[in-house]
């Protein structure tokens, strides 16, 4: 049995298109479809708005911590994550007691993914930082780890600070609630390799497993660099993913695709070349899509 | 006689350890004996004289989670601290919530006072004042016309659109009683909050501060009726630590008290002053005394 996890990331945004939202009932309804179709996790992204590059408008997403309250409500048995939080929409320690809340409403089952965030466009619509962008991303780490691990932090940055802070209510998991970074180059796979459970990437020029040889190979060395045995890390990737049957949407780069067996496949080779988690991104309506990749997870439990 | 005005109940924060699933309960109790609406606090570490610390969960999580959880209730924070969050992404979050609720949320908004919790998250404590009156400019203005651009001395939002775009008319609340946050706040919130330690926990206490609201009302150019008028009360059912322990633990006045029939006499009292809605800070407040006063809410429908 492959020991992969697969995970569902829908896109909980207006459609470029339309400028129509998903309401709240669609997209607790993908959650509980994950579920049921046998995902592992489902993702919800901490986005604000995404500028619509031919039209000068903006496609705005909903807010990721009520999503995931929520949808670790509505859910039972399926990880709920975020993928990831951004270091810059929110004080890092209450960032923790975020994640310490959801992992408390699902019972135990929020995946705290966290990055260094986008400043660009998206940031100055909304006020926020434009630069130092990892700097501050390393700053709000070190109140961010102390807390969600030992459960308290004193720190005083430049960025951020923390003064005699306690990480109180714990939730299920005191100081083990799973923490997962990003990482797509040398300075952030460092603080990934240094102080997360999982290091996490996503697909920018493609989805293919070939394209992350050098990002992977970059993990390999960077674990050797600070001593951390890379089989203590897992190593997650989001990519591209069309349904078996479904037609290929136009964000995803090179997305994997094909009959169930290709596609399980393509996750295994994923798996071969050193990923412990795979999450698949749909361009396509969730509800349609999910189940259909009901045999793909099949297949790839049965491996 | 029907109820003469809107009842809530507060979900425990730090009283004790309470777990999710016992808030989830409660909710669904206060929503199950006909209570109005939920409300939590939002609020990240308090620390005593003697240095213990404690601290509630997340608010806007639990909101969400709450909306999820329930059908028919308001749900609110009491009340969202602006200095917490980005304006931009507080107003996200509750156009987010709006929207799981369908529809439910107050939006209750204060400056923040507690400065332990500021100092241990490294929030300015100074000029609160200043950064409400920003803060609460870009949250309205988003939340009411979908987009702003703003260029103040705490924030600077370029183009900001909110979209998805908040449901029309969420109910704005200022819960405050300094006057700058109120001039600021006046011409545009749905209703006003009081806590009942500001005002001795008794109607004309109530009534006093509601004199000071409808003055600066003038003052705005703001009808007084166009601010709905909202009170915290004190209450106590069965089995509560009582006033002696809360005057030792908060210094708090003497709470309301007595029969089911006897408190929604009080409570009415309120009613007979012109307040629209008040929320009851119950001692204790657990699924069981939410069921009990569910008598009160019951007394006040007959």
């Amino acid at each position: 049995m492959a020991d992969l996890s697969v995970g569902l990331a829908a896109f909980t945004m207006e459609d470029p298109a339309s400028g129509t939202a998903p309401r709240w009932d669609e997209i607790r309804r993908w959650a509980l479809l994950s579920e049921e179709t046998g995902f592992d996790t489902f993702w919800v992204a901490d986005e604000l708005v995404w500028e619509n590059d031919d039209k000068g408008t903006v496609a705005g997403w909903w807010e990721c911590v009520a999503l995931l309250g929520a949808l670790a409500e509505a859910t039972s048995s399926i990880i709920v994550g975020s993928w990831v939080l951004s270091a810059l929409h929110r004080n890092p320690g209450l960032t923790v007691k975020v994640a310490e809340t959801l992992d408390e409403i699902s019972g135990g089952r929020f995946l705290f993914g966290l990055g260094a965030g986008h400043a660009g466009r998206q940031g100055a619509i909304f006020g926020f930082p434009p630069d130092r962008t990892v700097s501050r991303y390393e700053e709000a780490l070190a109140v961010i780890v102390p807390l969600l691990r030992e459960g308290s932090v004193d720190y005083s940055g430049e960025y951020h600070s923390a003064e005699r802070q306690e990480n109180r209510p714990r939730g299920p998991r005191p100081n083990a609630i799973p923490l997962m970074l990003a990482g797509h180059g040398p300075r952030t796979i460092g603080l990934a390799v240094k102080d997360a459970d999982i290091w996490s990437a996503y697909a920018t020029t493609s989805s293919r497993p070939e394209a992350f040889a050098e990002l992977m190979d970059l993990v390999y060395r960077t674990c050797e660099e600070q001593g951390r045995d890379p089989s203590s890390l897992g190593r997650s990737v989001g990519i591209g993913a069309v349904a078996p049957g479904r037609e290929p949407g136009s964000f995803w780069p090179d997305p994997v695709s094909g009959s169930p067996d290709e596609i399980a496949a393509s996750l295994l080779q994923f798996h071969e070349m050193g990923f412990t988690s795979v999450e698949l991104c749909l361009d396509d309506d969730p509800a349609v899509a999910i189940p259909l990749f009901s045999d793909v997870l099949e297949l790839v439990r049965d491996a | 006689m029907a109820r003469q005005m809107r009842v809530g109940v507060q979900l425990p924060e730090v009283e004790r350890p309470v777990s999710w699933i016992e808030l989830r309960d409660i909710a669904r109790t206060a929503e199950a004996v006909g209570f109005d609406s939920v409300w939590f606090g939002d609020h990240l570490l308090y620390r005593d004289d003697e240095g213990n610390t404690t601290g509630p969960w997340e608010a806007w999580s639990v909101l969400a989670a709450l909306a999820e959880a329930t059908d028919r209730v308001q749900l609110a924070p009491l009340v969202a601290a602006t200095a917490f969050h980005n304006p931009a992404m507080l107003a996200k979050k509750a156009a987010t919530v709006d929207e799981i609720s369908a529809g439910r949320l107050i939006l209750g908004l204060g400056a923040g006072w507690n400065k332990v919790e500021f100092d241990a998250y490294g929030f300015p404590y100074d000029r609160r004042a200043s950064r409400f009156e920003e803060a609460f400019t870009i949250i309205r203005t988003l939340l009411s016309e979908g987009h702003i651009d703003f260029d103040g001395e705490f924030y600077t939002l370029r183009d900001c659109e909110l979209v998805p775009p908040a449901r029309p008319a969420i109910p704005l609340m200022v819960g405050s009683q300094g006057p700058r946050v109120l001039r600021a706040t006046l011409p545009y919130v749905d209703s006003w909050n009081a806590w009942y330690a500001w005002f001795g926990n008794t109607p004309e206490g109530a009534r006093t501060q509601m004199d000071q609201v409808d003055a600066l009302c003038d003052e705005v150019g703001r009808p007084r009726d166009d601010v709905e008028k909202t009170v915290a009360v004190m209450v106590e059912g069965p089995g509560a630590m009582g006033n002696a322990e809360r005057v030792k633990r908060w210094d708090d006045p003497p709470a309301v008290s007595g029969s089911p029939e006897e408190i929604a006499g009080q409570l009415n009292a309120y009613a007979s002053i012109g307040v629209a809605e008040i929320q009851i800070m119950a001692d204790p407040i657990t699924a069981a005394s939410v069921e009990w006063f569910g008598q009160v809410l019951d007394e006040l429908d007959s």
